[in-house]
């Protein structure tokens, strides 16, 4: 498309004060979607029901009925997050054509608030990879290169925002799968405290890390997105009972006095590219103008993080996973003898490889012989990572990382070498098995160069100051040039 | 790195395990790929832990990370509430029959 679309926060004012009507704005977007069909990002349109939908958010305005904070704002959302009216297949084959009977909470709140869900977005299966290659539906490609993976596992609803398409989309996060792909494609990736957002609804994946999250253009966009998913919900037992906070009404209070942690023998690590380095060093000094304290830390396990996230991940995948066994959802394989054959021919049929792999070594990991060296050691790693970090949120009110340690790499580059794969999320899982929020923001745009994140982390549940500063970042050039 | 090779036969326990079927080029394939990884993952032994205390996940809460969870854990009253439909879950089953989902044969006539 040619001019640079608007934001979720302009197009609720504009739909609010009248200046557009909701049918209109979600007319433009389902243009947008057929325009950006290429990127192979979204696996389910939903265009008569949101255009229903959208004309009845006109009526009722006409009426004078208030519509919400989203109105008329159209968002996709990440099909392991369960929608009555549309398929939800986490891009599974297993799972092909799977109509949920309820809707995902965070799905519900979004309605409410005046949001029209367009479309349900392609993603590794599962939410399992970091390149969107473990599709069983294809991969997504790159909106700025269409050899280059756009991440993942969130990279369909990554795709769709940073062309255009739509201004907000929903993402899950277990491992780094919202923040990833908005680094790799230039946009805003927020992965909310653990147990802010309610999970009900969401295809589980590894339970004690699992959160729903946005990606954006703008933070400001982030900030509101936030403010309506989250909150304590009482079917998921893990939600919070915190206070949401006005995200958006704080963005403009600026940094003056807060302490930031860089974590830079830790970024000092292998493999991490030029452009990014040069991406932190830039946050520093952009941080640092707006008057927060920045300081050197180190966190003694930062490079224990991948064999600790990859063991506990799987070993709580293998035993969520464990209910697509052919008797109440999606495929079933046919001419089975036994009720242990449905089971093992279902699930060896229907799983992709890298699922396989990884409910494998989570089973593994936990079995016999193993636990002890494997899954116990790895939480008892966890535990001591936690009081690490609790450590330096005594010392620093955030933390600053990169997203990822490239920018976004090539198709096929990484597909036959699991642990490269699994190496690209090392700054990435700290949050999730601290449970802390965490934003990816855009570093400045550099001629011809890809799209690279810097990643904020906050103490848990301080998603406001969170937001605040990566405004700060914002408004000193961390932006997506189409955000507007 | 150390070495660490995991056998054809430990991949065909664990896929029993995990009720997965596996081809067996795919067995082949799986303990390559699970041996790298394992290897790698082998480097937590060089952590020095403190085995003494409870594993962090018995706490009552799911992970014990949510700082202000209750203790006693999250228990609704047992109130009726509203449930999903019967028939839209059943819809979404391969095979159902009389109101309940229908699986092979379990136990011999």
């Amino acid at each position: 498309m040619n001019a640079a679309p608007p934001t979720a926060a302009r197009i609720a004012t504009a739909v609010t004060r009248s200046e557009c009507s909701a049918e209109q704005v979600v007319n433009e977007a389902l243009a947008r979607l057929d325009a950006s069909a290429g990127l192979n990002a979204v696996l389910h349109r939903n265009d008569a029901r949101a255009l229903e939908r959208a004309r009845g958010l006109d009526e009722r305005r006409a009426r004078g009925e208030p519509l919400g904070a989203l109105a008329g704002v159209p968002v996709a959302i990440k099909d392991n997050i369960c929608t009555r009216e549309l398929p939800t297949t986490c891009a599974s084959k297993l799972l092909a054509g799977y109509r949920p009977p309820y809707d995902a909470t965070a799905v519900a709140k979004l309605e409410r608030a005046g949001a029209v869900v367009i479309a349900k977005t392609n993603c590794d299966e599962f939410g399992m990879g970091s390149s969107n290659e473990n599709s069983a539906f294809g991969p997504v490609l790159h909106p700025l290169d269409p050899e280059r993976t756009p991440g993942g596992s969130s990279g369909g609803s990554a795709a769709l925002v940073a062309h255009g398409a739509v201004p907000a989309a929903l993402g899950s996060d277990t491992g780094g799968s919202v923040r990833q792909p908005a680094a790799f494609c230039g946009i805003v990736g927020l992965k909310p405290t653990y147990g802010r957002v309610s999970r009900w609804g969401l295809v589980a994946f590894g339970s004690s890390l699992d959160q729903i999250g946005t990606l954006t253009r703008s933070v400001e966009d982030a900030a509101l997105m936030l403010a309506v998913i989250a909150g304590f919900d009482a079917r998921d037992a893990t939600s919070a009972e915190e206070p949401v906070e006005d995200y958006r009404g704080q963005l403009a209070q600026g940094t003056h006095g807060v302490r930031i942690g860089s974590l830079s023998d830790f970024v000092e690590a292998d493999g991490v590219e030029p452009e990014v380095s040069l991406a932190v060093e830039s946050a520093v000094h952009a941080l640092r103008e707006a008057g927060t304290a920045v300081q050197d830390v180190s966190l003694p396990l930062a490079r224990e993080t991948i064999p600790i996230y990859y063991l506990i991940a799987t070993a709580e995948a293998s035993s969520n996973l464990a209910r697509f066994d052919g008797v109440r959802f999606g495929a079933r394989a046919g001419g089975v003898a036994s009720l242990q054959e449905l089971y093992e021919r279902t699930r060896g049929g229907g799983f992709g490889a890298e699922v396989k792999r990884r409910i494998m070594l989570g089973t593994y990991a936990l079995s016999a012989g193993y636990y002890d060296a494997y899954f116990a050691r790895a939480q008892r790693a966890r535990a001591l990572l936690q009081s690490e970090l609790d450590v330096l949120f005594e010392k620093v009110d955030l933390l600053l990382c990169p997203t990822a340690p490239q920018s976004a790499f090539l198709l096929g580059e990484r597909i036959d070498d699991p642990l490269a794969m699994y190496l690209s999320d090392v700054f990435t899982v700290l949050a999730n098995l601290g449970g802390q929020p965490a934003i990816s923001v855009p570093a400045p745009a550099r001629p011809g160069a890809l799209p690279v994140g810097v990643q904020l982390i906050a103490r848990r549940f301080d998603e406001a100051l969170l937001l605040r500063t990566a405004a700060v970042l914002e408004r000193a050039g961390f932006r997506n040039e189409s955000a507007s | 790195m150390r070495e660490r090779t995991i056998s054809a036969d430990e991949v065909r326990r664990t896929a029993r395990l995990a009720r997965l079927a596996l081809e067996e080029t795919e067995i082949e394939r799986m303990a390559l790929e699970l041996g790298r990884v394992i290897a790698y993952v082998d480097r937590l032994r060089e952590l020095e832990l403190q085995p003494t205390e409870a594993l962090p996940e018995v706490k009552d809460d799911l992970t014990g990370i949510v700082p202000d969870g209750p203790a006693e854990g999250r228990l609704r009253d047992d109130e009726p509430e509203e449930c999903l439909e019967r028939e839209r879950v059943l819809a979404a089953a391969p095979a159902s029959s009389a109101g309940q989902f229908v699986v092979p044969r379990v136990i011999d006539a």
